[in-house]
Protein backbone atom coordinates (compact mmCIF):
# COMPACT_ATOMS: atom_id res chain seq x y z
CA UNK A 1 0.00 0.00 0.00
CA UNK A 2 1.17 3.45 -0.81
CA UNK A 3 0.80 6.33 1.79
CA UNK A 4 -0.63 9.54 -0.20
CA UNK A 5 -4.28 11.81 0.12
CA UNK A 6 -6.09 10.53 -2.63
CA UNK A 7 -7.94 13.34 -4.16
CA UNK A 8 -11.15 11.47 -3.84
CA UNK A 9 -14.20 14.08 -4.03
CA UNK A 10 -14.54 15.16 -0.45
CA UNK A 11 -10.63 15.91 -0.68
CA UNK A 12 -10.79 17.93 -4.22
CA UNK A 13 -14.11 19.78 -2.33
CA UNK A 14 -12.14 20.32 0.66
CA UNK A 15 -9.40 21.97 -0.67
CA UNK A 16 -11.11 24.05 -3.20
CA UNK A 17 -13.64 25.50 -0.74
CA UNK A 18 -10.36 26.29 1.63
CA UNK A 19 -8.92 28.01 -1.41
CA UNK A 20 -11.54 30.10 -1.60
CA UNK A 21 -11.58 30.86 1.66
CA UNK A 22 -8.16 32.23 2.10
CA UNK A 23 -8.39 34.31 -1.35
CA UNK A 24 -11.60 35.66 -1.10
CA UNK A 25 -12.36 38.96 -2.36
CA UNK A 26 -12.20 42.01 0.18
CA UNK A 27 -15.49 42.18 1.94
CA UNK A 28 -16.35 38.78 1.24
CA UNK A 29 -17.33 37.19 4.77
CA UNK A 30 -15.06 33.76 5.18
CA UNK A 31 -16.48 31.20 7.81
CA UNK A 32 -16.02 27.38 6.60
CA UNK A 33 -18.30 24.64 7.71
CA UNK A 34 -17.16 20.95 7.23
CA UNK A 35 -19.41 18.63 7.71
CA UNK A 36 -20.16 14.31 7.81
CA UNK A 37 -20.32 11.27 9.22
CA UNK A 38 -17.42 9.30 10.75
CA UNK A 39 -15.35 7.27 8.61
CA UNK A 40 -15.58 8.80 5.75
CA UNK A 41 -11.93 10.55 6.39
CA UNK A 42 -12.72 13.99 7.63
CA UNK A 43 -10.21 14.00 10.62
CA UNK A 44 -7.35 12.56 7.38
CA UNK A 45 -8.36 14.92 5.26
CA UNK A 46 -8.82 17.90 8.02
CA UNK A 47 -5.10 16.99 9.20
CA UNK A 48 -3.45 17.16 5.83
CA UNK A 49 -5.57 20.82 5.01
CA UNK A 50 -4.45 21.94 8.65
CA UNK A 51 -0.31 20.99 7.83
CA UNK A 52 -1.14 22.51 4.45
CA UNK A 53 -2.27 25.95 5.33
CA UNK A 54 -0.50 26.34 8.65
CA UNK A 55 -3.49 26.47 10.61
CA UNK A 56 -4.67 26.70 14.40
CA UNK A 57 -6.19 23.51 15.14
CA UNK A 58 -7.97 22.99 18.48
CA UNK A 59 -10.49 20.20 19.50
CA UNK A 60 -13.49 21.72 21.23
CA UNK A 61 -14.47 19.79 24.40
CA UNK A 62 -17.49 18.88 26.16
CA UNK A 63 -16.48 20.61 29.23
CA UNK A 64 -15.34 24.17 27.58
CA UNK A 65 -16.42 27.72 28.26
CA UNK A 66 -15.42 30.72 26.25
CA UNK A 67 -12.27 30.80 28.67
CA UNK A 68 -11.18 27.59 28.14
CA UNK A 69 -11.48 27.93 24.39
CA UNK A 70 -9.85 31.46 24.29
CA UNK A 71 -7.41 29.59 26.64
CA UNK A 72 -6.91 26.54 23.83
CA UNK A 73 -6.40 29.16 21.36
CA UNK A 74 -3.75 31.17 23.41
CA UNK A 75 -1.47 28.09 23.67
CA UNK A 76 -1.85 26.91 20.10
CA UNK A 77 -0.24 30.73 19.14
CA UNK A 78 2.06 30.76 21.71
CA UNK A 79 1.11 32.87 24.13
CA UNK A 80 -0.04 32.23 27.69
CA UNK A 81 -3.85 32.47 28.35
CA UNK A 82 -4.14 35.70 31.15
CA UNK A 83 -6.76 37.95 32.43
CA UNK A 84 -10.54 38.34 31.33
CA UNK A 85 -12.17 36.94 28.43
CA UNK A 86 -12.31 40.28 26.56
CA UNK A 87 -8.19 40.54 27.54
CA UNK A 88 -7.90 36.98 25.82
CA UNK A 89 -9.91 37.89 22.87
CA UNK A 90 -7.68 41.42 22.19
CA UNK A 91 -4.34 39.09 22.66
CA UNK A 92 -6.14 35.95 20.45
CA UNK A 93 -6.97 39.14 17.90
CA UNK A 94 -3.48 40.66 17.98
CA UNK A 95 -1.37 37.18 17.55
CA UNK A 96 -3.81 35.64 14.61
CA UNK A 97 -3.83 39.24 12.56
CA UNK A 98 0.35 38.95 12.67
CA UNK A 99 0.16 36.04 11.16
CA UNK A 100 -3.19 35.12 9.29
CA UNK A 101 -3.34 31.64 10.09
CA UNK A 102 -7.15 30.09 9.99
CA UNK A 103 -8.67 28.81 12.99
CA UNK A 104 -10.00 25.23 12.47
CA UNK A 105 -11.95 24.07 15.17
CA UNK A 106 -12.63 20.25 15.24
CA UNK A 107 -15.52 18.76 17.06
CA UNK A 108 -17.36 21.83 16.66
CA UNK A 109 -20.98 20.54 17.76
CA UNK A 110 -19.47 21.44 21.51
CA UNK A 111 -19.10 25.15 20.56
CA UNK A 112 -22.33 26.09 18.52
CA UNK A 113 -24.77 25.19 21.48
CA UNK A 114 -22.98 27.79 23.41
CA UNK A 115 -24.16 31.54 21.92
CA UNK A 116 -21.17 32.87 23.94
CA UNK A 117 -19.03 31.09 21.62
CA UNK A 118 -19.92 30.76 18.77
CA UNK A 119 -20.37 34.73 18.91
CA UNK A 120 -16.60 35.29 19.95
CA UNK A 121 -15.96 32.86 16.77
CA UNK A 122 -17.58 35.29 14.85
CA UNK A 123 -16.03 38.70 16.36
CA UNK A 124 -12.84 37.33 16.12
CA UNK A 125 -13.61 36.34 11.93
CA UNK A 126 -15.12 40.33 11.87
CA UNK A 127 -12.63 42.15 13.28
CA UNK A 128 -9.17 40.45 11.91
CA UNK A 129 -10.74 38.23 9.10
CA UNK A 130 -9.58 35.41 8.93
CA UNK A 131 -11.14 31.93 8.16
CA UNK A 132 -12.36 30.53 10.51
CA UNK A 133 -13.68 26.72 10.51
CA UNK A 134 -16.24 24.50 12.41
CA UNK A 135 -15.74 21.27 11.75
CA UNK A 136 -17.98 18.64 12.93
CA UNK A 137 -21.00 15.98 12.81
CA UNK A 138 -23.62 15.95 10.16
CA UNK A 139 -26.19 18.14 10.42
CA UNK A 140 -24.24 20.43 12.32
CA UNK A 141 -25.52 23.08 9.63
CA UNK A 142 -28.54 22.46 10.48
CA UNK A 143 -28.51 23.17 13.92
CA UNK A 144 -26.39 26.51 13.24
CA UNK A 145 -29.39 27.58 11.34
CA UNK A 146 -31.21 29.50 13.77
CA UNK A 147 -27.68 31.76 14.34
CA UNK A 148 -28.77 34.21 11.36
CA UNK A 149 -25.68 36.30 11.61
CA UNK A 150 -23.45 33.51 11.86
CA UNK A 151 -25.43 31.40 8.93
CA UNK A 152 -24.78 34.94 6.82
CA UNK A 153 -20.90 34.89 7.42
CA UNK A 154 -20.74 30.93 6.07
CA UNK A 155 -19.01 31.46 2.69
CA UNK A 156 -18.43 27.55 2.17
CA UNK A 157 -19.76 24.03 3.21
CA UNK A 158 -18.40 20.93 2.67
CA UNK A 159 -20.17 18.08 3.44
CA UNK A 160 -18.37 15.11 3.21
CA UNK A 161 -20.40 12.19 1.14
CA UNK A 162 -19.79 8.60 0.85
CA UNK A 163 -17.06 7.21 -1.71
CA UNK A 164 -18.99 7.03 -4.98
CA UNK A 165 -17.17 4.06 -7.48
CA UNK A 166 -15.54 6.18 -9.41
CA UNK A 167 -13.78 7.35 -5.84
CA UNK A 168 -12.81 3.56 -4.55
CA UNK A 169 -11.69 3.18 -8.19
CA UNK A 170 -9.14 6.01 -7.83
CA UNK A 171 -8.31 4.92 -4.12
CA UNK A 172 -7.39 1.52 -5.63
CA UNK A 173 -5.70 3.06 -8.31
CA UNK A 174 -3.56 5.07 -6.33
CA UNK A 175 -3.10 2.82 -3.15
CA UNK A 176 -2.55 -0.42 -4.15
CA UNK A 177 1.03 -1.72 -5.44
CA UNK A 178 -1.27 -4.05 -7.41
CA UNK A 179 -3.65 -3.95 -9.76
CA UNK A 180 -7.52 -4.08 -8.99
CA UNK A 181 -9.70 -5.71 -11.68
CA UNK A 182 -13.27 -3.41 -12.09
CA UNK A 183 -15.27 -6.18 -11.30
CA UNK A 184 -13.13 -6.57 -7.45
CA UNK A 185 -13.17 -2.66 -6.82
CA UNK A 186 -17.63 -2.71 -7.75
CA UNK A 187 -17.07 -5.32 -4.89
CA UNK A 188 -15.17 -3.32 -2.37
CA UNK A 189 -17.73 -0.58 -3.07
CA UNK A 190 -20.56 -2.28 -2.63
CA UNK A 191 -19.25 -4.24 0.41
CA UNK A 192 -17.88 -1.01 2.29
CA UNK A 193 -20.93 1.01 2.17
CA UNK A 194 -18.60 4.04 0.71
CA UNK A 195 -16.88 4.71 3.69
CA UNK A 196 -13.39 5.67 2.91
CA UNK A 197 -11.58 4.13 6.15
CA UNK A 198 -13.40 0.28 5.22
CA UNK A 199 -12.48 0.81 1.63
CA UNK A 200 -8.80 1.25 2.72
CA UNK A 201 -8.45 -1.31 5.07
CA UNK A 202 -10.14 -3.81 2.55
CA UNK A 203 -7.43 -2.77 -0.12
CA UNK A 204 -4.62 -3.47 2.29
CA UNK A 205 -6.15 -6.91 2.81
CA UNK A 206 -6.42 -7.51 -1.20
CA UNK A 207 -2.80 -6.55 -1.61
CA UNK A 208 -1.74 -8.97 1.30
CA UNK A 209 -3.90 -11.56 -0.78
CA UNK A 210 -2.54 -10.70 -4.12
CA UNK A 211 1.12 -10.46 -2.78
CA UNK A 212 1.00 -13.85 -1.23
CA UNK A 213 -0.15 -15.35 -4.24
CA UNK A 214 2.25 -13.75 -6.51
CA UNK A 215 -0.48 -12.08 -8.28
CA UNK A 216 0.15 -8.74 -10.38
CA UNK A 217 -3.63 -8.33 -10.93
CA UNK A 218 -6.44 -9.57 -8.67
CA UNK A 219 -10.27 -9.62 -9.27
CA UNK A 220 -13.00 -11.17 -8.23
CA UNK A 221 -12.31 -14.85 -8.93
CA UNK A 222 -8.63 -14.62 -7.09
CA UNK A 223 -10.10 -12.95 -4.05
CA UNK A 224 -13.60 -14.94 -4.05
CA UNK A 225 -12.72 -16.58 -0.38
CA UNK A 226 -11.61 -12.91 1.03
CA UNK A 227 -14.33 -11.43 -0.01
CA UNK A 228 -16.65 -13.82 1.41
CA UNK A 229 -14.59 -13.59 4.62
CA UNK A 230 -14.88 -9.56 4.41
CA UNK A 231 -18.50 -9.19 3.91
CA UNK A 232 -19.37 -11.53 7.10
CA UNK A 233 -16.21 -10.27 9.34
CA UNK A 234 -16.03 -6.95 11.29
CA UNK A 235 -13.38 -5.45 8.23
CA UNK B 1 16.88 32.92 33.28
CA UNK B 2 19.73 30.61 31.74
CA UNK B 3 18.64 26.70 31.14
CA UNK B 4 21.53 24.24 31.03
CA UNK B 5 21.87 21.01 28.97
CA UNK B 6 21.89 18.05 31.46
CA UNK B 7 24.31 16.52 29.64
CA UNK B 8 27.29 19.03 29.36
CA UNK B 9 25.95 22.24 31.42
CA UNK B 10 25.77 24.23 28.89
CA UNK B 11 23.67 27.52 28.58
CA UNK B 12 20.75 26.93 26.31
CA UNK B 13 19.02 29.60 26.42
CA UNK B 14 17.99 31.43 23.19
CA UNK B 15 20.05 33.39 21.64
CA UNK B 16 23.28 32.06 23.33
CA UNK B 17 26.09 29.97 21.51
CA UNK B 18 25.36 26.07 21.45
CA UNK B 19 28.54 23.31 20.73
CA UNK B 20 27.34 21.39 18.41
CA UNK B 21 30.28 19.70 18.37
CA UNK B 22 34.24 20.90 18.68
CA UNK B 23 34.77 24.13 17.59
CA UNK B 24 31.60 24.59 16.13
CA UNK B 25 29.07 26.70 17.62
CA UNK B 26 25.32 27.87 16.66
CA UNK B 27 23.77 30.01 17.44
CA UNK B 28 20.36 29.61 19.26
CA UNK B 29 17.55 30.99 17.16
CA UNK B 30 15.76 33.75 19.02
CA UNK B 31 12.13 32.13 17.48
CA UNK B 32 10.96 29.25 16.10
CA UNK B 33 10.84 29.62 12.22
CA UNK B 34 6.94 30.60 11.51
CA UNK B 35 6.45 28.37 8.11
CA UNK B 36 6.13 24.63 9.09
CA UNK B 37 9.02 22.77 7.76
CA UNK B 38 8.55 18.90 7.83
CA UNK B 39 8.99 17.96 11.28
CA UNK B 40 6.66 20.87 12.54
CA UNK B 41 3.56 19.27 10.29
CA UNK B 42 5.02 15.89 11.53
CA UNK B 43 4.08 17.33 15.08
CA UNK B 44 0.91 18.93 14.57
CA UNK B 45 -0.51 15.45 12.90
CA UNK B 46 0.54 12.96 15.79
CA UNK B 47 -1.38 16.10 17.99
CA UNK B 48 -4.05 15.65 15.97
CA UNK B 49 -4.72 11.97 15.84
CA UNK B 50 -5.52 10.12 18.90
CA UNK B 51 -3.45 6.86 17.30
CA UNK B 52 -1.41 7.27 14.56
CA UNK B 53 1.36 4.94 12.60
CA UNK B 54 3.83 6.18 10.56
CA UNK B 55 2.21 6.02 6.72
CA UNK B 56 -0.52 7.91 8.04
CA UNK B 57 2.05 10.69 9.30
CA UNK B 58 3.80 10.37 6.09
CA UNK B 59 0.34 10.88 4.50
CA UNK B 60 -0.87 13.88 6.18
CA UNK B 61 2.47 15.74 6.89
CA UNK B 62 3.68 15.05 3.80
CA UNK B 63 6.91 14.12 5.05
CA UNK B 64 8.56 11.23 3.74
CA UNK B 65 9.89 8.17 5.74
CA UNK B 66 12.86 8.44 6.92
CA UNK B 67 12.32 11.74 8.26
CA UNK B 68 8.95 10.70 10.49
CA UNK B 69 11.09 7.31 11.26
CA UNK B 70 13.74 9.57 13.06
CA UNK B 71 10.89 11.58 14.82
CA UNK B 72 8.99 8.45 16.02
CA UNK B 73 11.97 6.60 17.46
CA UNK B 74 13.30 9.29 19.08
CA UNK B 75 10.20 10.69 20.98
CA UNK B 76 9.91 7.23 21.65
CA UNK B 77 13.17 6.90 23.63
CA UNK B 78 12.33 10.30 25.36
CA UNK B 79 8.93 8.82 26.40
CA UNK B 80 6.92 11.32 24.25
CA UNK B 81 5.58 8.54 22.38
CA UNK B 82 4.06 5.41 23.37
CA UNK B 83 3.89 2.10 21.14
CA UNK B 84 -0.16 1.17 20.95
CA UNK B 85 0.52 -2.34 18.84
CA UNK B 86 3.98 -3.64 17.34
CA UNK B 87 4.17 -4.51 13.97
CA UNK B 88 4.92 -8.45 13.27
CA UNK B 89 6.93 -7.24 10.44
CA UNK B 90 5.03 -8.48 7.67
CA UNK B 91 4.41 -6.16 4.57
CA UNK B 92 1.46 -3.45 5.22
CA UNK B 93 1.08 -4.29 9.09
CA UNK B 94 2.52 -1.58 10.92
CA UNK B 95 3.48 -0.44 14.42
CA UNK B 96 0.42 1.87 15.46
CA UNK B 97 1.58 5.04 18.64
CA UNK B 98 -0.06 7.32 20.22
CA UNK B 99 1.72 10.40 21.45
CA UNK B 100 1.60 10.61 25.85
CA UNK B 101 3.40 14.29 26.31
CA UNK B 102 1.25 16.78 23.89
CA UNK B 103 3.41 19.44 25.10
CA UNK B 104 2.09 22.20 23.02
CA UNK B 105 2.58 23.49 19.50
CA UNK B 106 6.39 23.31 18.35
CA UNK B 107 7.84 20.33 17.35
CA UNK B 108 10.89 19.16 19.41
CA UNK B 109 14.40 19.73 18.17
CA UNK B 110 16.13 16.00 17.66
CA UNK B 111 19.56 15.99 19.54
CA UNK B 112 21.00 12.36 18.59
CA UNK B 113 22.10 10.62 21.48
CA UNK B 114 21.22 13.67 23.84
CA UNK B 115 17.65 13.00 23.06
CA UNK B 116 15.84 16.11 22.32
CA UNK B 117 14.75 19.83 23.09
CA UNK B 118 11.20 20.69 24.21
CA UNK B 119 10.88 24.07 22.84
CA UNK B 120 7.33 24.37 24.85
CA UNK B 121 8.85 23.34 27.80
CA UNK B 122 11.98 24.86 26.80
CA UNK B 123 14.41 22.40 28.40
CA UNK B 124 16.27 19.34 27.17
CA UNK B 125 14.95 15.80 27.81
CA UNK B 126 17.09 12.82 27.93
CA UNK B 127 16.42 9.51 26.48
CA UNK B 128 15.37 6.75 28.75
CA UNK B 129 18.24 4.62 29.28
Amino acid sequence: MKTRIVPVQNIARLKVAATALTNRAHGVPGMGLVEGAPGLGKTTAITWLVNKEHGIYVRALASWTPAAMLGALLKEVDRAPRGSCSQMVNDLMQAVSISGRGIYIDESDYVIDSKKMTETLRDIHDMTNVPVVLIGMEGIGKRLAHREQLVSRVMQTVRFQACDLGDTTLLADQLCEVKVKPDLVAKVHQLTNGSARRVVVMLADIEQHARAMKLDEIGCAEYKKGTEVLAGGSK
Amino acid sequence: MPHYCPHCSMVIAPGALVKIRKGLTRKRLETPPAKQNARGRIWQSMRMSPRFTSPELQATAEANAANVGAMIRALLACGYVRCMYASSGEVGDHSVYTLIRNTGPHAPRLRGSLGIYDLNLKQEVARNA
